[in-house]
């Protein structure tokens, strides 16, 4: 199950006050039943606020690519998705085991997916490379034994 | 040449496990495929999706994608969960005893010929 808060910061850019949109999900190991809902409730937040369909398509499917990865391998973790006047960054940190090698992980095709993952359609080794073709900005920090840190921007314009 | 969603489920004669919630929204082609991130990278607006997989993902995937029509083909069937979850999503979603590559080939005829 999915748990969302939703909070509001406060800055100040220009002398104006902005409050972006800061929205918070829960995601459980291994629970397929579940993976993707953060994304369906950050797609129809984008909607909602008028963003042009093609980015909120890029938007959802760079999280979405994310999310399972943390459901699969990341032993489940954490969802924040930031909505700024021009952008979405949407942040998916996980504890699970790290990439040991992440320039092999970027590799098209390349998949480490348990049985379990492919045999309900997962583990093509396409995850990474959606995630990096459909952000404007992508970071990822991983740390073998300690966990994955994704940090994906996408503009709106 | 396209056709509406309805058309294309009255000529493949597909069983409708869900509801018809965009019955105008026009087809262009179709794509086939059952690993979830090539059809996450791959399927387009204006496509409906053929595919045996039958799980939550699914539903969650032709969402995203905003498919108007998906299409299980083998005579896959929906478990009950899934369904509400497709209900909820407003997912049209049909089977057929074709299998996807006979199920591609019927498509392509009607939309090759218009005729309906």
């Amino acid at each position: 199950m999915l748990r969302s808060a939703i909070r509001s910061r406060t800055s100040r850019e220009g002398g104006c006050a902005i409050e972006p949109l800061v929205r918070q999900y829960e995601i459980r190991a291994n629970d397929f039943t579940h993976a993707g809902e953060a994304s369906s409730s950050m797609k129809k937040s984008l909607s909602r606020l008028g963003v042009k369909a093609e980015v909120i398509k890029r938007a959802a499917i760079a999280m979405y690519e994310a999310e399972i990865n943390a459901v699969i391998h990341g032993h489940g973790g954490m969802a924040e998705v930031t909505v700024f006047p021009e952008k979405v960054v949407i942040v998916i940190e996980d504890h699970g085991p790290g990439i040991p090698d992440l320039d092999q992980a970027m590799v098209a095709g390349w998949s480490t997916a348990p049985d379990i993952a492919r045999e309900m359609g997962f583990g093509a080794g396409m995850g990474l490379p959606n995630i990096k073709k459909n952000c404007d900005e992508l970071k990822i920090d991983t740390k073998v034994g300690e966990g994955t840190k994704v940090t994906m921007e996408v503009r709106f314009t | 040449m396209s056709k509406s969603v309805s058309d294309i489920i009255s000529a493949m004669n597909l069983n409708v496990l869900t509801d018809v919630y965009r019955p105008d929204e026009m087809i262009e082609k179709g794509y086939a495929g059952d690993m979830l991130s090539h059809v996450m990278a791959h399927l387009q607006t204006g496509e409906c999706w053929f595919t045996i997989l039958n799980s939550m993902n699914v539903i969650a995937v032709a969402s995203l994608n905003e498919c108007p029509l998906v299409i299980l083909t083998e005579d896959v069937v929906l478990q009950e969960p899934v369904m509400e979850k497709a209900k909820m999503e407003e997912i049209c979603v049909c089977n057929t005893s074709l299998d996807t590559y006979s199920a591609c080939a019927v498509l392509q005829g009607i939309l090759d010929t218009g005729e309906v």
